[in-house]
Order: structure tokens, then C-alpha cells, then sequence
């Protein structure tokens, strides 16, 4: 698959979830791969995963999705440091870490995606969200830069930097 | 946005729509986002996020019989989303390439692995037959493979899953 798509030496590679039914050896090696084309072809990717760790590997900026809209965008490094949507705070939590407390059960983003035939009103991810208030129910925020590279579409966000609502 | 490097790809507020027995849909919602020339952009979030049908309406491969794109995606001067078929079949694996999900099932099982992606090149580069066996023996070398010289006359179903991806 990935020979197929470098047949060409294309400019731009969308890769939807290359390693996704591998097993890590195999995932590392194919990551590896598609690093060193984009080195040598200065090959531009898009990689699609739900693995943050492989980001945090790989990417230099992300951008976060949730129901058919940008949530989060911000530098690797921004995001992890210190994520602006309380989904993207709440993906981080899930993930499992070799010296996270073994007494507690892993975070897990209450309920499910909803379908797009039920789009909910307001924010998206409102009836997911511990923060959820009337305006998020009601109104849909608009994806703001907060900080200089960072955007997320949320009415809590200045909370998160440490100052007050907007 | 540094002025100097035009982007590689800039997506500008796309929305897919779908029309389903159960009404219309929008899966990609004004997912907008740039690509630097050699950049590893990363897209995150949960299956059915719209990650997957972001990539694909920039490629547009859905049945455009049930499918309506709004927005514009830029791509060295042109707006993909307004290219006749015919020129967008030449953008597709040429200048812009795809990694599916799932590389066992994106193989076609009745072709051997070395006429399949040596169609990506027949098609889109003038090279005779022989040139191209070249090129792809060249390939599978560079993602890895072992015995390439024997892959290239196997069947999908001959492959591991790990080397279906590469």
C-alpha cells in the first residue's frame, strides 16, 4: 500500500490510520518509513489516527476533530502542554501511561459520538463535557486563537489559560 | 502563515454532504486547515469524527451522485474541488497519494502486488512496462519489505498484514 502510494513521489500523502491494525514493531518501522520520505521528498503529510502517541512522535501540529468540526489546533507541543477544549483534555486523560496510578480506573469520555442525523444544538460536545453550561448547550463557540498558534472552539477556554470566561 | 513558502495544500472551509435514506448529512463541516510544504500534520479524534471523510473530500472519492462538496481545496493554483474528473484523476496517486485504513482490504485480491502498484506508475508517468518493474522492485525495497523480488509476483493474500501496509 504505501510502495503504491510512492510510486509517484507525490507532494502531499494523506495517510487515514497506516498503522492502525499492526502491531507496534511493525507500526514503528512504518512510521519510520514515512518520516524519512518526508525528509527526503520534503513530502507533505496528513496523518489520521486516534493515537496521540504516535503525534506526539511524528507531527509538528495537529488538529483535533470531533463531530465533522475542528475543536482544537495547536502546535504538538502547545497541545499536549496544555490542550484548550475539554475534549482534547479529556482524550489525554484516556490514555494509559506506564506510571499512572494502577488503583484508578483510566479516564473515559462519558457516552458516544452522536450521530449526525442528531447533530446536537449549541456546542457539539456539550452533552459529553463536565463543563457544559446553558450558553454551550445553547450556542455553538466559534474556533478562536487563545494563544499565538492555538485555536479551540470553546467558551471555557480562557478558563484553561488561567484567566476568566469569555 | 510564512509568506514566502506557499502551503502545499490549503483547505478552505470544506463541508461534505451526504444525502441518506435517513436525510441529509454533514460529515466535514468547515474543517479548515493549511499544510506546509513538508510538514506531518496530525488529525485526531474518534471514529466517525469525520477524520476519514475529511481525507477523502479532498481527494473527492466519494460517489458524487450522493455526495455535495461546498468550500475549496487549494493545490498548487488549483481548486481541486472545482476540477473536472478527468484532471482530478491525474492529481489522484500523481501529486497528491493515499494510505487507506485497512491495507489488505484495499488490495485488489486478483492482481499481483507488482502489477498493482505498477499501474499507479503506467498511469501516471510515461514509462514502458519494463521501467516500471523496475520502479517498483525499488519501491518495496524502500518500505522494507523482505524478498522483494518474490513479492512482487505474490497475490494480497500471500502478504502479512504488515507488509500489505508497506
Amino acid at each position: 500500500m504505501i510502495a503504491m502510494a510512492l510510486a509517484c513521489e507525490s507532494k502531499v500523502l494523506i495517510a487515514d490510520e497506516p498503522t492502525t491494525a499492526l502491531d507496534v514493531t511493525i507500526q514503528a518501522q512504518i512510521m519510520d518509513l514515512m518520516i524519512d520520505l518526508n525528509q527526503k521528498l520534503d513530502m507533505g503529510i496528513i496523518l489520521i489516527t486516534h493515537d496521540l502517541g504516535v503525534v506526539a512522535e511524528v507531527c509538528s501540529r495537529v488538529v483535533v476533530m470531533y463531530l465533522g468540526k475542528i475543536v482544537e489546533e495547536a502546535a504538538v507541543a502547545d497541545l499536549f502542554a496544555r490542550p484548550l477544549h475539554p475534549y482534547t483534555q479529556g482524550l489525554m486523560r484516556s490514555i494509559a501511561l506506564l506510571d499512572c496510578d494502577r488503583t484508578q480506573p483510566l479516564h473515559v469520555i462519558e457516552g458516544t459520538v452522536p450521530s449526525l442525523h442528531n447533530v446536537p444544538a449549541g456546542c457539539r460536545f456539550a452533552p459529553r463535557c463536565p463543563m457544559a453550561d446553558d450558553r454551550c448547550r445553547a450556542q455553538m463557540p466559534a474556533l478562536e486563537e487563545h494563544a499565538p498558534g492555538q485555536k479551540a472552539r470553546c467558551w471555557h477556554a480562557k478558563t484553561f489559560m488561567g484567566g476568566q470566561d469569555a | 502563515m510564512d509568506s514566502q513558502t506557499p502551503p502545499a495544500l490549503t483547505v478552505m472551509d470544506p463541508k461534505t454532504h451526504f444525502r441518506t435514506e435517513r436525510g441529509p448529512v454533514t460529515a466535514v463541516d468547515g474543517v479548515s486547515f493549511t499544510l506546509a510544504k513538508g510538514e506531518i500534520l496530525g488529525v485526531v479524534g474518534e471514529s466517525g469524527c469525520g477524520k476519514s471523510a475529511t481525507a477523502q473530500s479532498i481527494l473527492r472519492l466519494f460517489d458524487e451522485s450522493y455526495t455535495t462538496h461546498e468550500g475549496q481545496v487549494w493545490f498548487e493554483g488549483q481548486d481541486l474541488l472545482s476540477l473536472p474528473a478527468d484532471e482530478m484523476h491525474n492529481v489522484r496517486g500523481n501529486h497528491i497519494s493515499m494510505i487507506f485504513q485497512d491495507p489488505l482490504s484495499s488490495l485488489n485480491p486478483v492482481y499481483t502486488i507488482g502489477n498493482q502498484i505498477a499501474e499507479a506508475i503506467l498511469i501516471h508517468k510515461n514509462v514502458s512496462r519494463r521501467e516500471a518493474h523496475a520502479r517498483v522492485l525499488e519501491l518495496l525495497t524502500l518500505t522494507g519489505i523482505p524478498a522483494p523480488e518474490k513479492r512482487i509476483g505474490e497475490y494480497p493474500h500471500e502478504l502479512s498484514g504488515g507488509c500489505a501496509s508497506g
